[in-house]
């Protein structure tokens, strides 16, 4: 088995090792091995079959997680369409160093065995790649009902910039939508990600993510989780290179009896890197989220500058929170801090907004709307519609 | 010398002041390991009543069908296979220093706990090994019905009343540790403090692991009973070794309505020890729990003091300072439960890391649906002395209400230049300068132990801390 990619959780120190909690596992078989032998004899691209079949050997090893806080579909191979892959830049033309990327960044994910599996079933994916000092602008990725699986690389040469803007709809009723995205940000060079991510009552969505980033890069990342399905999410961001720059921005909204499991991890790797992780939620109903942040250091990351902070906001006596917040610090020579406020909205807010003619589920919506200013400021800037449409979605939500 | 190796070669020095043998103490080492035997031999030798032999071999029973724990610090090269699970001791308890057998008494001169009582404490309790040979209170206390004992002998008098209170706050399938205290343990304190008595002088256990390959598994039950208030101190220490020492002891504090306890522990095991300890509180209506404890011996720790606030209005305090030196993987935290309303909690913990230390912050805090109007507060900081060692927090913070305000925040960093510079402007050299700060990072802590105790924890912390760096 494949025990060479990284680890979300660092567990070691000198000749010291830490316990990490794994997942009990079912052995479950769904045929995957003849949906796999379809996909890649209708695949035109050798290189990638060849790394699937590899794949697939780990994957068979791996049981299907049961984790602790969620409780994610059990996923329909059989329903996938796999004749077609989506539109333009689909990662089934994904050329020799697309392959290299993905091989280099091995990561773990929500769980290794999600991670292999919307590889090896990816029926879509996109492989953007931009050339030196190009600026692409906007690229809109949608995704129709049948992308279950997808398998996306994102490659920004040094110097280039791109604005690249995910739409999630969750219509995968008792079914799991599994994705893996994997982003590597050339040196000075920037990348605006904004995941839309709507889930729908009795959907699952499982979402991997590893950003590695460059010298003097930038990411900022705003991801929007909304809805009633079930949400599990794993982003690690790989500071390589010095003096880069990430802005990450989790935001989410629990509705019904939604459950969600959000975890992102800035791992700095190089010197003088700046990591920024803001994450902000509102829980109604019998709706629960859990958000983890995590600042890992390692030795050598001298001045790093690392922040966390998680603020969530509950709207009904019946919702859950919850809240880790990491931090892993292996470099004296740094200042890493978080913070995490959980609560409701205070009787004063609401006696202000009243005062001012509105009513109490008014006055309860606008405040707890006002969490997802991030994702409107963000989006206004791109794509209007897509804002207006996105606010509009949270706001009858709430 | 670096600086930094100043500071680990005081910390060795330091620790002498503990590292003394007494070869003389055992009378027979029960064969290591752990089976069914032992446990009827360990409950035979203390004349204990039935009830109490079959909770042992019940919890045996489900220690044996528990995992390690899955999360915490690497005990794989453990094997309780060679532990020495229960030394009998030679002498028989002593009430008085004076009946204390001359070797046993001489290591309790050395580490200052006569003194102690003398000074500044209402009754002191000795274990060494396994047994308490030491247990003394104050007559006026005794007078008002404080009952003040080692936990066999408590067994034996009052057997309704420990009853009662054993393994109630701990199940023994908690957790794999509390099933095997449950089984084999041995020592540890009762006290039973009646309504409204106010204890002014704190009460003290020592415990002290003499000999090589040991296990320690003392047993403790606190009863503070209505509108009552109490300091505890515990202290504890060990000779080093190179075979390792377990400590897996248990604590269990009740707290009622409208009482107050407050539980002070120095925790110095050798840097051989493997410290496994469990110590919860389950506190009333108006209860307030106070955990003060200064983390600064042992090879590996997991330990975490925590409070079940269970009724309306209980209040918990934690202060935890760690300091993990060379060797040392210490991972400690705390748990508070908040399962009434307007329940409140505040928790203050502080890690120093030096050396290729390891300090590990784990912490949950739970706030109930039923704990409405709860309030809460966690703050971490760690500082890191050096760029050899490491220092993680990470807590779990759970609200299942609407109506609570919970707040958390934490910082990792090291002594600033800045900071060096200012003060050695106004003439302090840098070590001056590192350790007034250090001092400064950990004063919250000391500042909550009694003043005369400093007797025995200020020159710990001097010889820890202050001095290493200074």
């Amino acid at each position: 088995m494949n025990t060479s990619y990284q680890k979300t959780v660092r567990s070691g120190h000198k000749n010291f090792r830490s316990v990490v909690h794994e997942p009990k596992r079912l052995f479950e078989s769904y045929s995957e091995e003849e949906v796999l032998g379809k996909i890649i004899k209708e695949s035109k691209n050798t290189m990638l079959s060849e790394y699937l079949q590899k794949r697939f050997q780990e994957y068979k090893e791996i049981g299907f997680p049961v984790f602790k806080r969620i409780s994610l579909n059990r996923p329909n191979f059989k329903a996938v369409n796999f004749e077609k892959l989506c539109g333009p830049n689909s990662i089934a033309d994904i050329d020799e160093q697309g392959m290299e990327l993905i091989k280099k960044y091995d990561f773990e994910g929500t769980d290794r065995k999600y991670l292999l599996m919307a590889e090896l079933f990816g029926n879509c994916g996109y492989y953007i790649r931009t050339q030196d000092d190009q600026d692409v602008g906007i690229i809109k990725l949608k995704y129709g009902d049948n992308s279950i699986f997808e398998n996306s690389l994102f490659n920004l040469k040094p110097g280039s910039k791109a604005v690249i803007i995910r739409q999630i709809n969750g219509n995968y009723s008792d079914t799991l939508r599994n994705g893996v995205i994997r982003g590597v940000i050339g040196r000075n060079s920037e990348l605006v990600l904004i995941n839309i991510i709507k889930t729908a009552k009795a959907g699952s969505i499982s979402e991997s993510g590893y950003f590695s980033l460059n010298d003097n890069s930038r990411l900022r990342v705003v991801e929007v989780s909304a809805g009633q399905g079930k949400y599990v999410s794993n982003y690690v961001y790989s500071m390589d290179g010095k003096n880069s720059v990430l802005r990450a921005a989790p935001l989410f909204m629990g509705a019904g009896e939604s459950v969600s499991d959000i975890f992102h991890t800035i791992k700095f790797n190089a010197p003088a890197a700046i990591g920024v992780l803001e994450a902000k939620g509102v829980l109604k109903d019998r709706s629960s989220c859990i958000f983890r942040g995590t600042l890992d250091i390692s030795k050598g990351a001298f001045d790093a500058d690392g922040k966390e902070s998680s603020f969530t906001l509950s709207l009904s006596p019946h919702a859950k929170m919850q809240t880790i917040p990491g931090l892993l610090v292996a470099e004296n020579r740094v200042n890493a801090s978080h913070a995490a406020t959980l609560g409701s909205i205070s009787e004063e807010k609401l006696y202000y907004m009243m005062n001012r003619g509105f009513s109490k589920t008014q006055a309860k919506k606008l405040i707890s709307i006002g969490i997802f200013d991030e994702l409107t400021e963000a989006l206004e800037l791109y794509d209007k519609e897509i804002a207006q449409e996105t606010v509009d979605y949270v706001y009858s939500n709430l | 010398m670096s600086d930094n190796q100043d500071i680990i070669y005081d910390l060795q020095k330091g620790q002498e002041k503990y590292d003394f043998r007494n070869k003389q103490a055992a009378k027979s080492m029960v064969i290591p390991g752990l089976n069914e035997s032992i446990i009827r031999e360990i409950s035979e030798s203390k004349s204990e009543p039935q009830w109490m032999l079959e909770q042992r071999l019940n919890a045996f029973k489900i220690y044996e069908t528990w995992h390690e724990p899955n999360f915490g610090v690497d005990l794989s090269n453990v094997d309780l296979s060679k532990i020495v699970t229960y030394i009998h001791p030679r002498y028989k308890k002593a009430t008085s220093w004076d009946n204390v057998p001359p070797e046993i008494k001489e290591t309790f001169e050395k580490l200052g706990v006569p003194q102690a009582e003398r000074l500044a404490l209402s009754g002191v309790g000795a274990q060494y090994d396994s047994e308490v040979v030491y247990h003394n209170i104050k007559t006026e206390l005794e007078s008002q019905g404080i009952i003040f004992l080692d936990t066999e002998s408590a067994v034996r008098k009052y057997p309704d009343l420990v009853k009662k209170y054993f393994m109630k706050a701990f199940s023994p399938s908690n957790h794999r540790y509390s099933a095997l205290n449950n089984a084999i343990w041995s020592g540890g304190t009762f006290l039973y403090i009646p309504p409204n008595v106010n204890v002014k002088l704190p009460l003290q256990a020592y415990f002290r692991m003499n000999n090589e390959g040991m296990g320690q598994f003392e047993h403790s039950i606190i009863i503070a009973d209505e509108g009552s208030r109490l300091h505890f101190v515990e202290g504890c220490s060990a000779p080093y070794y190179n075979a390792i020492n377990f400590h897996a002891g248990m604590v269990e504090i009740f707290v009622k309505k409208g009482a107050r306890v407050k539980y002070s522990t120095i925790q110095n095991w050798s840097k051989n020890t493997f410290n496994l300890n469990s110590k919860r509180a389950i506190v009333d209506q108006d209860g307030i729990m106070e955990w003060v404890t200064g983390s600064m011996g042992s090879h590996k720790s997991m330990t975490y003091p925590t409070s079940i606030l269970r009724g309306k209005g209980a209040k918990n305090e934690t202060i935890a300072v760690s300091f993990a030196g060379p060797n040392q993987h210490l991972d400690t935290g705390s748990k508070v439960f908040m399962f009434a309303p307007y329940t409140s909690s505040t928790v203050d913990s502080r890690s120093i890391s030096l050396g290729g230390g390891w300090s590990f912050y784990r912490g949950w805090l739970k706030v109930d649906e039923r704990a409405r109007g709860a309030k809460a507060t966690v703050r971490c900081n760690a500082l890191m002395l050096d760029n050899e060692s490491r220092s993680d927090t990470i807590p779990l913070i759970e609200v299942f209400t609407d109506d609570a305000d919970v707040g958390h925040e934490a910082k990792v960093g090291r002594i600033s230049d800045e900071q060096i510079f200012y003060l050695m402007s106004r003439g302090m050299s840098e070590k001056e300068a590192k350790s007034m700060i250090v001092r400064g990072f950990i004063e919250p802590f000391a500042k909550e132990l009694p003043l005369e105790y400093a007797i025995e924890m200020n020159k710990l912390l001097n010889l820890e801390v202050e001095s290493t760096i200074g």
